[in-house]
């Protein structure tokens, strides 16, 4: 019970299709439109990485056109307010672990009880920190394209 | 085996000649042939949906900017979004009809 040689034909051609078509969505072979919407979806889901990809298959192949020029900015704009909120929490975090001398914060951070939590604050604004840095590295890649 | 040869040989044939073509075709009209295509072949409906989703990026990033619903910006919030992002404030103003 074999089957016949038309239906592996077909199913090879048909395989063959599908890969072709991979490799070109990979390449940036298909519509722009296909790759602005691709990396608007994946702003939506919050995936930048994915977002920055699909934007430059994008513009590798074809011109730059309004709609690329626009999802730059949208995808630049998304990535600055994330940028600006993780600064806020460093700031905010700056304030408590490092006071302003002599104020009340200050005399706070000197209680020994206190270091395990201040140790946790450096720890989180150290992550945001980092977190700005990827972030700022993605807006010069998206610049670059 | 020759059949399976001959319908992959036509096929990758087939393919060529027709990136060949539409190459060719972009580089004498100057014309994106593919996106072309596409909306000859009633496809114009793809690049609507686009449309569609930079607008919702666009009401998405106002949102989490501002804190509140695009449409509740206040007229000096819509200039800051618009210094921010001339090119996206000029396209929904036009798409809008603001």
């Amino acid at each position: 019970m074999l089957p016949s040689l038309g239906f592996l034909t077909s199913m090879l051609t048909g395989l063959m299709a599908k890969a072709g078509i991979v490799q070109l969505t990979k390449h940036g072979y298909m519509p722009q439109s296909t790759y602005v919407k691709a990396a608007l979806k994946a702003l939506e889901e919050d995936d930048l990485d994915e977002a920055i990809r699909s934007y430059q298959l994008a513009v590798k192949k074809w011109r730059p056109s309004q709609r690329t020029e626009i999802a730059a900015e949208i995808i630049a704009s998304a990535i600055t307010v994330r940028i600006a909120k993780l600064q806020n929490r460093v700031d905010e975090l700056e304030g408590v672990i490092n006071p302003k001398r002599f104020s009340r914060q200050f005399w706070r951070n000197l209680l020994p009880k206190n270091r395990e939590a201040l140790e946790a604050m450096r720890e989180e604004q150290r992550g945001f920190q980092e977190a700005i840095d990827v972030l700022a590295k993605m807006k010069d890649k998206l610049n670059e394209a | 085996m020759s059949k399976i040869i001959k319908t992959t040989t036509a096929g990758g044939v087939g393919f060529l000649a027709g990136l060949l073509l539409e190459r060719g075709l972009e580089s004498l009209t100057g014309l994106d042939f593919v996106d072309g295509l596409f909306a000859v072949s009633g496809s114009i409906l793809a690049a609507l949906s686009v449309n569609k989703e930079l607008v919702k990026a666009a009401s998405r990033n106002i949102e989490q900017m501002f804190g509140k619903d695009p449409l509740e910006i206040t007229e000096s919030e819509w200039r800051q979004f618009k210094e921010l992002n001339p090119k996206t404030a000029e396209w929904l103003e036009k798409a809008l009809k603001i």
